[in-house]
């Protein structure tokens, strides 16, 4: 993962977008990434499923997500459409709210939608579960 | 890749030659293509 959203760093793999928390800590933290190109890092980010587990390691410890369905994570919010179980929801390009500060510990991924496309953004939504500090006692979570 | 090698002209070393340059100029034009079209079909998926 990489720091900043622009596209010179996007092309080197999944970029965090600045100003947002890292994986971690408390708030809304964003990672865009490539659907179809540079790798395509995001490529299969439609196959996940609420409550499928994303771990993400940092430089500070490991931490743990689960995914939420759209409709939980953003219950107040419009979409274009939402895939409850498959635990995604497609925005607007233009759809800033989704990266915005928000209650809790998030990570939200977004890439492109559909494929070969950028019309679109398809949005995961995962909710801070658990997380280990690398400085933490062992067994200490 | 071979046919294309054969229908060049001159002796064996020069028609290497040009294969050579004919590949180096196809790859430039595919990573132009790429990025270009890259640009409008895959915008990393940023928001704003």
């Amino acid at each position: 993962m990489y720091e900043g959203e622009d596209l010179g760093t996007l092309r080197k793999g999944p970029a965090h977008y600045t100003g947002s928390p890292l994986p971690g800590e408390l708030g809304n933290a964003a990672i865009a990434g490539h659907r179809t190109t540079y790798g395509a890092p995001f490529s299969r980010l439609d196959e996940l499923k609420e409550g499928d587990p994303i771990i993400v390691e940092t430089a500070t410890g490991i931490h743990a997500y689960v995914i939420r369905s759209p409709g939980i994570a953003q219950p107040n919010r419009d979409f274009l459409s939402v895939h409850e179980t498959a635990g995604w929801g497609v925005v607007r390009p233009s759809d800033v709210w989704v990266v915005g500060p928000k209650e809790g510990a998030w990570l939200t991924l977004t890439t492109c939608n559909p494929k070969f496309s950028a019309r679109e953004r398809l949005i995961v939504f995962a909710e801070l579960v658990a997380s280990t500090p690398y400085d933490a006692p062992q067994g200490e979570a | 890749m071979k046919n294309l090698l054969n229908k060049l002209p001159g002796p064996t070393l020069v028609r290497a030659l040009l294969f050579g340059v004919i590949v180096i100029i196809a790859l430039g034009v595919l990573l132009v293509v790429f990025e270009y079209l890259g640009r409008f079909l895959d915008q990393g998926g940023t928001l704003g």
